[in-house]
């Protein structure tokens, strides 16, 4: 019976390892016909779809504003007051993996914009309700 | 002119009210070989086209106004019973730490409740060919728990009949969804027509690349009843190919065309996804649809067809 016992617990052990994650964010359009009117809050569609096209559109820029030093040492200490002109931002997540998760995809959706290399200019981090959201600015290099 | 004085309306709006808007859609369009009850033809469809807006505005740090628009389009010949736009979901609500009272024209959560466990979704073979209880309906009021409650989901909803002697409909649903999974339980009574009631049953397990559903349905139409039930699977077999497959049989589907319920309803799919992107997926099927009233087929039909499925 103790036998029996361990291979259905080490059977379900083994199952539960074999479950993937699904994706954090579907699509927009999936979401709305789901209905769920819960999903949305933790997803940022600000940057998709025809949805990013009209947000940029109507988006105003924001001046940059001069640094106050603008020796070359100056130029790797991250001022917060600068805000770069290219940055993604995460949805909220919940929890360290998530976070990790979303940082490497904002990652992917930089290296996806910039043909050569590129450099993180700016992160910082944002909080709601326990959740975490990353934003990264970043500039292309070698374009 | 108009035009240009919209533009510059909308260019002078603060960023702070498009921050919580959303605007979405779908082409969806096939070229498919129909062959129905004998007669062939080749015709392009739009599958369930649509674009639409969706937003909140916060009215309190509690309390918040959400709404959606959406519309149908369709893509292939420009209109559908002579207009170019068809009410899809639309709905406003009030939503908060208590869950979200919304009204307007939208799915049942009987109808919600398959969740995606038809891998043929606006296509030939989706469910609803030979399933009941497919209903948007309109006139309903809906209570929503909040998501508070983890992987637990409720719904509850109201729909007015607006006239006098027919009675409202009541359709409510439960769901579980741990991660990868999920179980609904959903009910509907008076929904689709009057002393029409329907109980489904749907679960749904996705297993590192594979996917399997199961569904299951009860329909008494107060004269008759009878069982359905569907199984689907679908198989990534990477990241840019997947294969599905689908099978469903039900005892009584309402069909319009001859104003009762036909039998013996069997429907089957197989197809294959080819993802071009996040937002771009070819697809091939071929669905088998076959239905029956009083022993006589009045549905034997064939489909085999390709498509595009863009989503922005």
């Amino acid at each position: 019976m103790k036998v029996l016992t361990r291979f259905i617990v080490a059977g379900f052990l083994v199952f539960t390892g074999l479950i993937n994650a699904e994706e954090a964010c579907e699509p927009a359009v999936d979401v709305a016909d789901s209905l769920d009117v819960n999903a949305t809050m933790d997803c940022n569609y600000e940057e998709t779809g025809l949805n990013g096209v009209v947000h940029k559109l109507f988006n105003r820029d924001t001046a940059k504003p001069a640094p106050s030093d603008s020796s070359p040492d100056n130029l790797h200490h991250a001022d917060q007051s600068v805000i770069p002109e290219n940055q993604v931002e995460s949805a909220f997540v919940a929890n360290a993996r998530e976070l990790a998760a979303a940082r490497y995809q904002l990652l992917q959706k930089i290296s996806d914009q910039c043909s050569h290399e590129f450099r993180l200019l700016d992160e910082r981090y944002s909080s709601r309700d326990k959740a975490i959201k990353v934003k990264l600015g970043y500039e292309c290099l070698g374009d | 002119m108009k035009k240009v004085l919209a533009s510059v309306v909308l260019a002078a709006l603060p960023t702070t009210l498009l921050a919580d808007v959303i605007v979405y859609g779908k082409a969806n369009v096939a070229l498919q070989h129909a062959d129905e009850n004998g007669d062939s033809k080749m015709e392009l469809v739009s599958n369930s086209s649509r674009i639409g807006i969706k937003g909140s505005e916060d009215i309190s740090e509690d309390l918040k106004v959400i709404y959606q628009f959406e519309y149908q389009t369709e893509v292939d010949d420009g209109d559908r019973n002579g207009r170019t736009f068809n009410q899809r979901n639309i709905y406003i609500g009030l939503q908060g730490k208590a869950g979200t009272i919304m009204g307007g024209m939208f799915d049942t959560p009987l109808k919600v409740a398959q969740e995606k466990v038809d891998v043929f979704n606006d296509l030939e073979g989706d469910l609803g060919a030979i399933f009941n209880g497919e209903t948007r309906a309109k006139n309903i009021i809906q209570y929503v728990a909040p998501g508070s409650i983890g992987p637990f989901s409720a719904s509850v909803a109201y729909i007015a009949s607006e006239e006098d002697g027919v009675d409202d409909g009541v359709s409510a649903s439960v769901g579980y969804a741990p991660e990868n999974m999920y179980f609904g339980l959903a009910m509907d009574q008076d929904v689709q027509a009057e002393d029409l009631d329907i109980m489904r049953a749907v679960a749904r397990i996705t297993i590192q690349s594979v996917q399997l559903g199961a569904f299951y349905e009860r329909v008494d139409n107060g004269i008759d009843d009878g069982d359905g039930y569907l199984v689907s699977a679908l198989w990534n077999l990477n990241p840019v190919w997947a294969l599905k497959a689908q099978y469903g049989k039900t005892d009584l589907k309402y069909d319009s065309a001859f104003e009762t319920y036909a039998e013996d309803n069997e429907s089957i799919s197989i197809g294959a996804d080819y993802r071009l992107s996040k937002s771009t997926t070819l697809y091939g099927f071929y669905t088998q649809v076959e239905s029956e009233l009083e022993s006589a087929t009045i549905r034997d039909d064939d489909y085999l067809g390709v498509g595009i499925d863009f989503k922005f």
